[in-house]
């Protein structure tokens, strides 16, 4: 057993000794919002922030993970009470499949929280440790752009029609 | 068989050096896992025993002594970036973990990590080269130093026992002026280096006391351009001119000895070693005050 | 067009149409909940795993389980041995062969398949089959497959007939020719390398078999478990998910019809999950082409002649012999042409219908020939394409008859009923939209006239850096008719809501959300009340589903039909029961239906309360719906729809690494009404991001066994945020088509097609020669070499 917090709860888990962090999470806490594609730290789908830093899942061994503080897309915010960063994803429509989109929204949410008023470059720059097959960069970048405008402006975490 | 392995965590240094020598070659010290992970999944690395070394403290430190910056092994290609404004020779070291991996994995990878992977690729290695550094090793027998020309030995190989653990690279920061710089050629903004240059200039009272040049991607190692690095050593900053850069650079092709593989054709990488040099030289004369920078 | 112009002017009375509404599922998409065939679960399921071959081309002489039976946690274990011998088809000829058969065609291929109670145990099993292979001899190289001595990968030959195409007399073509230009490209392969991977579970109910999976093409994969299982296709049901990014990927794979033998075998659900590995290096890719062009053209610019031989290489399963000639069409003003295209078979991975199949490289070859011919006219590539490509009522360059028909497509409309043809296009002839508009828009927006210096010339100079700008188009299909007709159907609901059950993709292109705009309008019922069913066979009437830029102009006119008749049956019931009026007189609007006779205006009826005039108040569900279906014959839009791209690069090129930098890129096109702004733009950035990791760094690299080099992402290259400038804006042409569902074409292929050959010519004015793609940095300078 190990304990860690996931999503401001703390949780025991049962996890194998070489399993690794983005197995976990699915498997044991169903969230399946930590999407798993290429298992090399390339595509960033399966990044998550740990102890607030953007960390890509697939490269992590749960084992790590203990005693760490981990939020994934589930964490942020839910289908009735989205989170501004989602709202703002929603808006200037920066997703196609989606597959790689809680990997996007989450490595946004560590870069804003870092850099609250970027530029477009710096945006991009950030939102470049994820891959978009489907191609939807610059309305990704919007997306973040936006985001942080709503971030700044105090962004209360609502809900919107 | 069923790949699997066991999991232990050492609560200091010479506890993790025990396990490894308890448990012998298939125990493996995992750091940030970046490079080891794909190994192992991909069948490259056996593992038996994982010995994770990321709750250990002490090891992830940057800091500045007199003469020399202090990086330790566990530090993160992140932490480099961020400790960017210690020191000029910082600079270069912070702008080229910037290129590095990405956001998500550059708060994973470790600097002790891109060192004992050893890739031929890895960028900074060459770096380190230009900047003199050098290692400090613990093992079974105690602590030892080796400087980082030595201690990289090959394709993934390094200098490290079987049961030694890197703890620090030491980056030396001279009296004299020193700037660096690092350039490389890949294809999109993340990608493993095709080629690359890295060079040190130290400048004292107007004069260029020391140049390095180091070449990455064009051998197992890091090549060293002696040759190159004469062209500038002794030679005034007012005094070195184009022609001066060129010269030098054109060194770079003679000494390496590149591959072709599916990343580029050893034709290229050649090619390129003298273009990455001459512009690396540029960068660190420029801030030199030097007129060609 | 007449009628289309009174058409286009009611698109300010839409209320759905055209509206850039948020995608149905963006809810679940942001919030991470949407779930892909990889997050399904089914109550028992076990794992399988997928023995492959280790040799490009080899004969299973023997093979022994009883190791791999032995394991602990083994279930079972399918070979060839018990499997079914019959050839099943992926829809366009992208794959023919059996489930298993003995032998390997590529490296990787599908030899047998374990399941287990785990996937570590499965895998720990692949390795305890024992299998002795005849390595047979493999032939990698397309040219030399077609030699008659080469090995055959296949039974049936390596060659197919060719696709020709004749016009005119190319013999007059290039006697009016005041000069001729001619050219040959080799293209290498570019992976889908799709995002997320796939998965698929079977699970077999006695003789019925249900299978899940993310998938483009729902009923295609059920006639393909129908062909080899040889069961009734009435025994299948698919019920698709959505998928991660597919540019064709995911119709139908081998690997699923896999699970579905390995849980007849262990009559327990199975589930097989593909590593990305294997996603890149044992389903698909785009194939290898060589392509041969030359075009005459008169000293006033005026192109006489296009004449193109085109190879294309099959890998192990694929049989086609065509590609995507849109781009012929688009430049086919030329009166005197031929073309030709060879399907042949190799011993790589199977090759198939990528995103723009063939526009893409054939696409790149026709834009770079009429290039050529522009360079020595030293005319604006802007206006030589404004001169030549072709306009609404055109010719269109295409044979009459397909690899899958009995005779030709004029044989198949006289079966069709004159009255039911009446309506349609001038066959073989483009019924709307051009590349005429978006380019004079495009290049106005890009300010073009500025930045552009002449052929070969940049316009800034920067030490080692040039930059400069560069223009290209394409063109695609909007679905291809025949093989089977396309349905909808349309549901209204007792409460006044509606489903459209349509058999379509959910790849990321929003159809879940255009096909129910589409339903809504039409109907005349609000957005937010109309749902939709895309993935389930069951319910689902047959389509081809998201293929061949489909979904919005096929499939989106049988929804619309099916919406009308719908609606139809409704209004007669309005008509009968409350109005007492014929239902022409009678509207639909937000739900409620209302007259147009000004002596019946304050008549307003809910549908709900139409649809329920008959129930008793206190009866509960009672109601009835009503079951809408497109009535008559589809028209066959391959003979007269096409979409068409423009788009512009402005590059910085540095000529000693040979490194390529996009500054800035506009992307323009003519697809008859925008469904949804918000869905197309990312059709249009995203097809161009594909084209352009195309031009520059997406290549599968070969060995000599002819082992994939590159089935990962970190050698094979894929652009990311920043590698792409960032302007989003896009520019839409203003045609309307008069068969797609309100004036819409299709959207999502073109765009792949126009960016590379716009990036090919920025590059070559900034730095003054061709540089074939991939446009590496290692390519650039070695194309710079021949310079010097
Ligand atoms: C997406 C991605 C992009 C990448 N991009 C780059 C890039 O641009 N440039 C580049 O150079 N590299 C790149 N890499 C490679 C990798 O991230 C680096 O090499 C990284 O610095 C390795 O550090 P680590 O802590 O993850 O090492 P690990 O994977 O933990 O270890 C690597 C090896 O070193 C050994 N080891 C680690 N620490 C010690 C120690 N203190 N003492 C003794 N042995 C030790 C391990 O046993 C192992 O054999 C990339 C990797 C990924 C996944
Ligand atoms: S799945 Fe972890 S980075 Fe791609
Ligand atoms: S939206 Fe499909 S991969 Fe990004």
């Amino acid at each position: 057993m190990i304990r860690m917090t996931v999503n401001g709860r703390t949780v025991d888990l049962d996890a194998k000794p070489h399993e690794r962090l983005c197995d976990l999470l699915r498997r044991a806490l169903g969230l399946y919002g930590v999407r798993v594609s290429c298992s090399e730290g390339e595509c960033g789908s399966c990044t998550v922030i740990m102890d607030d830093e953007p960390v890509t899942s697939c490269l992590v061994l749960a084992m790590q993970a203990e005693g760490r503080e981990i939020v994934t897309i589930e964490g942020l915010g839910n289908e009735d009470n989205l989170h501004p960063i989602q709202e703002a994803f929603i808006e200037e429509q920066g997703f196609q499949c989606a597959f790689c989109t809680p990997g996007f929204i989450m490595a946004a949410k560590a870069f804003l929280d870092e850099n609250p008023d970027p530029t477009e470059a710096e945006a991009a720059m950030a939102m470049s440790g994820n891959i978009c097959r489907c191609g939807a960069y610059p309305y990704i970048v919007q997306s973040v752009m936006n985001a942080a405008a709503r971030l700044r402006e105090g962004g209360s975490v609502s809900n919107t029609g | 068989m069923i790949r699997q392995f066991d999991y232990l965590r050492p609560d200091s240094i010479d506890a993790a050096i025990t396990m490894k020598s308890r448990h012998g070659e298939r125990a493996r010290y995992w750091a940030g896992g970046t490079d080891l992970m794909l190994q192992w999944r991909r069948g490259e690395v056996m593992v038996d025993h994982c010995i994770d070394l990321t709750h250990l403290t002490g090891l992830d430190g940057i800091e500045a002594f007199p003469g020399e910056i202090r990086i330790g092994a566990m530090a993160t290609l992140d932490d480099l970036d961020r400790a960017t404004s210690m020191h000029p020779v910082m600079e270069a070291l912070g702008d080229t973990a910037r290129l590095m991996c990405t956001k998500q994995t550059r708060t994973l990878a470790t600097v002790g990590g891109n060192m004992c992977n050893a890739s031929p690729g890895a960028d900074l290695s060459p770096l380190f080269v230009a900047l003199e550094s050098h290692c400090l090793i613990q093992g079974p027998n105690g602590r030892r130093e080796v400087s980082m020309e030595d201690f990289l030995t090959g394709v993934n190989t390094t200098d490290l026992g079987a049961e030694e653990l890197l703890c620090t690279i030491v980056v030396p920061v001279p009296q004299a002026r020193r700037e660096a710089s690092y350039r490389r050629v890949a294809r999109t903004v993340v990608d493993i280096a095709l080629v690359s240059a890295a060079v040190s200039l130290t400048a004292d009272a107007g004069t260029v006391t020391d140049a390095r040049i180091a070449l990455g991607s064009v051998a197992p190692i890091p090549v060293r351009v002696t040759e190159g690095e004469k062209v500038l050593a002794g030679r005034s900053l007012d005094d070195i001119g184009a022609g001066h850069l060129e010269e030098a650079a054109g060194h770079a092709a003679t000494v390496a000895r590149p591959i072709s593989d599916v990343r580029a054709g050893a034709g290229y990488r050649a090619r390129m070693c003298p273009v990455l040099v001459r512009r690396a030289l540029a960068d660190a004369l420029g801030r030199l005050g030097g007129h060609e920078g | 067009m007449a009628a289309a112009t009174e058409a286009a002017g009611h698109r300010s009375a839409w209320r759905v149409a055209g509206k850039g509404i948020p995608v149905k599922d963006a809810r679940e998409k942001v919030t991470g909940s949407l779930k892909y065939a990889v997050d399904l679960e089914v109550q028992g399921m076990v794992h399988g795993k997928i023995l492959r071959s280790p040799h490009a081309h080899a004969r299973i002489i023997s093979i022994d389980t009883t190791r791999a039976e032995a394991l602990p946690g083994v279930l079972g274990v399918v070979t060839h041995h018990d499997t079914p011998q019959n050839v099943w088809e992926n829809a366009w000829f992208n794959y023919r062969g059996k489930i298993l058969d003995g032998i390997a065609r590529f490296h990787g291929d599908d030899m047998a398949a374990v399941a287990a109670v785990s996937e570590d145990v499965a895998e720990a099993a692949l390795e305890l089959i024992d299998v002795e292979y005849e390595v047979l001899d493999a032939v990698f190289d397309p040219e030399a497959a077609m030699q008659p001595e080469a090995p055959q990968v296949r039974e049936e030959g390596n060659l197919r007939d060719p696709y020709v195409v004749k016009w005119g007399d190319v013999t007059k073509g290039a006697e009016e020719a005041d000069f001729i230009v001619e050219t040959e490209i080799r293209f290498a392969s570019q992976q889908m390398a799709p995002l997320g991977r796939n998965a698929c579970i079977a699970e077999w109910n006695g003789d019925r078999v249900t299978l899940w999976t993310s998938s483009q093409t729902p009923s295609e994969l059920r006639d393909g478990i129908h062909e080899a299982f040889g069961i009734p296709l009435s025994r299948v049901r698919v019920i698709a998910l959505p998928s991660g990014s597919s540019f064709g990927n995911w119709w139908s794979a081998n690997f699923m019809l896999i699970t579905a033998l390995l849980a007849r075998k262990v009559r327990k659900p199975v589930k097989i999950e593909l590593s990305n590995e294997e996603c890149m290096a044992t389903v698909k890719r785009r194939h290898i082409e060589i392509s041969r062009g030359r075009m005459g053209c008169r000293n006033d610019g005026t192109l006489t002649l296009a004449e193109f031989d085109h190879i294309i290489d099959n890998g192990g399963y694929g049989f086609k012999d065509d590609v995507g000639f849109f781009c012929v069409d688009n430049w086919g003003r030329a009166e005197h042409g031929h073309y030709a295209i060879h399907g042949v078979n190799t011993n790589l991975l199977t090759a198939g219908c990528m995103r723009a199949v063939g526009d893409v490289t054939l696409g790149s070859v026709v834009e770079r020939v009429a290039d050529m011919c522009a360079i020595r006219l030293g005319m604006d590539p802007v206006e030589f394409r404004l001169k030549n490509q072709i306009k609404p009522g055109e010719r269109l360059r295409m044979q009459h008859s397909r690899q899958y028909m009995k005779g030709s497509l004029e044989q198949y409309l006289e079966g069709i009923p004159e009255e039911d043809r009446q309506a349609w296009p001038k066959l073989f002839h483009l019924s709307s939209g051009s590349t005429d508009e978006i380019l004079r828009k495009g290049a106005e927006a890009f300010d073009w006239s500025s930045k552009w210096k002449g052929w070969g010339v940049p316009y800034a100079v920067d030490g080692p850096r040039r930059r400069a700008v560069g223009v290209g188009t394409g063109a695609h299909v909007c679905g291809v008719e025949f093989e089977g007709n396309v349905s909808a159907v349309v549901r209204i609901n007792p409460d006044g809501s509606a489903k459209v059950h349509c058999a379509v993709g959910r790849q990321g292109q929003g159809s879940e959300t255009t096909q129910a705009q589409v339903a809504a309008e039409e109907l005349g019922i609000p957005f937010d009340k109309v749902e939709i069913e895309t993935g389930d066979t069951d319910s689902c009437p047959w389509s081809h589903g998201s293929l061949a830029s489909n979904t919005m102009y096929r499939v989106g006119w049988a929804t619309r039909a099916a919406a009308s008749d719908a609606k139809r049956q409704l209004l007669d019931i309005a008509g009968r029961e409350f109005f007492d009026s014929p239902r022409h007189e009678l509207d639909v609007v937000d739900g409620v239906i209302c007259s147009r006779d000004p002596n019946k205006r304050n008549i307003r009826i809910t549908v709900e309360e139409a649809l329920n005039h008959f129930r008793g108040t206190d009866a509960l569900g009672q109601a009835s719906s009503i079951t809408g279906r497109p009535q008559g014959p589809m028209p066959p839009a391959s003979t007269f729809a096409r979409h068409f791209a423009a788009h512009f690069a402005d590059v910085e090129v540095d000529i000693e690494t040979g490194e390529i930098k996009l500054l800035d890129f506009l992307a323009t096109q003519d697809s008859g009404t925008i469904m949804n702004p918000q869905v197309m733009k990312n059709q249009m950035i995203g097809g161009a991001i594909c084209g352009a990791g195309f031009a520059i760094y997406e290549a599968l690299s070969f060995d000599d066994d002819g082992r994939i080099l590159n089935a990962n992402l970190l050698d094979y290259k894929l652009l990311r945020a920043a590698d792409f400038p960032l302007r989003g804006e896009v520019i839409y042409g203003d045609s309307y088509d008069p068969v797609g569902p309100f004036g819409a074409r299709s959207a999502g292929e073109a765009p792949a097609a126009a960016s590379g050959p716009a990036i090919a010519q920025a590059v070559y004015n900034a730095v003054g020669t061709w540089v074939d793609m991939p446009m590496t940095p290692e390519n650039v300078v070695t194309a710079l070499d021949t310079l010097h």
